[in-house]
């Protein structure tokens, strides 16, 4: 049975072997420096706005959209969210019917807290981290929460 | 050892709760774009004892299953091409031997989504980043209800072979004539091709039965049934046991000529040839009755499998009366309707 730093048990304690579960997280974890640099460029192209938005808020979700669906997977909740709140705000964006924040100024500044939080937790796990801060609904670090709330 | 019918039941019981307790063998088709999502969960999976098949999209979750069926298909939503949820719809909109259960897993984590899930063909809905042990314990579920399909599959299956299975010779029965002789005549009218019918009894069964007992008339019939499959082609010719020792062949893709010699084929296969049975040897001959429609006015003409047996048991009748051991030949002319319901007179061809 596999324990948090603390001591608690993980989120999902299972019943069954699961082998190789640390080894690709690892891996996951090591992909997301690239992804992390990645979101970085697609920040920088909307905000220097010198190309089209569309094709890099797509592309801006498509990543948030599986970035947040994997994470989830490795049962890093706290990215997971971060990840679905930037994909959810980039729907704001493009206006789309699913988005949760009206489309406008408002919009753009929430987009740039969700991807900049999300940066800032990435960032966060080149650090030595307590488990703790990787899951549940509260694993974002502060800082990027303080940001998303504005 | 005969055991009594109650005791039967309970064992069968007994059986089929165990089937269902014991984890039974599962494919599970594992679709999603993330490579190391589908490593993650294909590990979890096969420590579950499930079989596990991968696949990146939709597309190749598709040609995947074209080449090996699964049982059960666990889907991302979003994916490059065609999404899970198109996939979803593809799955339910073709034919397939079974039922695949689908299980949707995504971050889509609001009402609407979910409902669009279950509309596409989602049979269960997971949003991603719950507990693993949940989605597993679905999992479960899943492969419960796709055995319990399977076994009900199964059951039906054998239900309807029985149902067209004659129990004491093993060959067709009535039902399955009346079944499946329309669509011989629908596929012989369609393409103009020619079809023929054969019906034929046991020369004198009744007095057989009343000298050498009902279990050597059993033996009979079973060694007609084997004796007379040997004389068709196993591709194409079937028989059915319509009545006690009335039996009926059909041969598709036969003209009369074809047919006639089958039927004298069958009937020389039982003379001076005796049938070993529990009361010895006994000897016995068969009758036969021939029709068949081969011109196109015929094949047009006919259009209910009625004109065709009954001018088959014309002929058998005919081929009876003239002591047995015959085969007569009856054009389906004779068995059509004329104006004011009066059947058409014509010869017979008795050889």
């Amino acid at each position: 049975m596999k324990l948090t730093s603390n001591g608690q048990h993980r989120a999902g304690t299972l019943s069954v072997p699961d082998d190789g579960f640390e080894a690709l997280r690892a891996s996951f974890l090591e992909r997301l420096k690239g992804e992390r640099q990645q979101l970085r460029n697609l920040g920088a192209a909307l905000a220097q706005g010198k190309t089209s938005r569309v094709p890099v808020l797509d592309e801006l979700r498509s990543r948030a959209h599986r970035l947040s669906g994997t994470a989830a997977i490795f049962e890093l909740g706290g990215l997971a969210a971060l990840a679905r709140a930037l994909e959810l705000a980039v729907d704001g964006m493009a206006g789309t019917d699913r988005a949760v924040v009206p489309r406008g100024e408002n919009s753009d500044r929430v987009m740039c807290a969700a991807l900049e939080a999300l940066i800032l937790l990435i960032d966060s796990f080149g650090e030595s981290l307590p488990e703790s801060h990787l899951h549940g609904p509260m694993a974002a670090p502060r800082r990027a929460r303080r940001i998303l709330n504005g | 050892m005969q055991l009594e019918p109650e005791l039967t039941d309970e064992l069968t019981d007994t059986m089929l709760m165990r089937q269902l307790q014991t984890p039974h063998p599962c494919r599970v088709l594992l679709v999603d774009d993330d490579d190391l999502v589908r490593a993650r969960l294909a590990n979890l999976l096969r420590a579950s004892q499930f079989e596990v098949d991968v696949a990146g999209s939709g597309n190749e979750a598709l040609r995947i299953m074209n080449q090996r069926p699964c049982q059960v298909l666990l889907t991302d939503w979003q994916m490059p091409g065609m999404d899970g949820l198109a996939l979803c719809r593809t799955i339910r909109a073709d034919q397939h031997d079974t039922y695949i259960y689908v299980l949707m897993l995504t971050v889509r984590d609001n009402r609407k989504d979910l409902l669009e899930g279950l509309a596409a063909g989602a049979d269960d809905y997971v949003v991603k980043g719950g507990s693993i042990d949940e989605l597993l314990a679905r999992m479960e579920v899943a492969r419960r209800i796709t055995h319990v399909e399977h076994s009900l599959r199964i059951s039906n299956r054998e239900n309807w072979r029985l149902s067209v299975t004659d129990p004491l010779t093993g060959t067709n029965n009535l039902r399955f004539l009346m079944k499946y002789l329309p669509r011989e005549l629908v596929r012989s009218r369609r393409y103009g091709h020619p079809l023929a019918v054969l019906s034929c009894d046991i020369d004198g069964f009744k007095q057989i039965n009343d000298r050498f007992g009902h279990e050597a008339g059993n033996d009979l019939l079973r060694g007609f049934v084997a004796r007379t499959e040997a004389c068709l082609r196993i591709s194409s010719d079937w028989l059915a046991r319509v009545g006690g020792d009335e039996f009926m062949i059909v041969l598709p893709e036969t003209r009369a000529l074809g047919a006639n010699r089958v039927a004298h084929k069958l009937r020389q296969a039982y003379v001076g040839s005796p049938m070993i049975t529990h009361a010895g040897p006994i000897n016995f001959t068969v009758s036969v009755g021939v029709t068949a429609v081969e011109a196109a006015h015929e094949i047009e003409n006919v259009s209910k499998i009625e004109h065709l047996l009954r001018a088959a048991d014309r002929g058998l009748y005919a081929s009876k009366n003239l002591g047995g051991n015959r085969v007569t030949a009856t054009p389906v002319a004779n068995a059509l309707p004329m104006d004011g319901g009066n059947d058409r007179r014509a010869k017979n061809e008795t050889h």
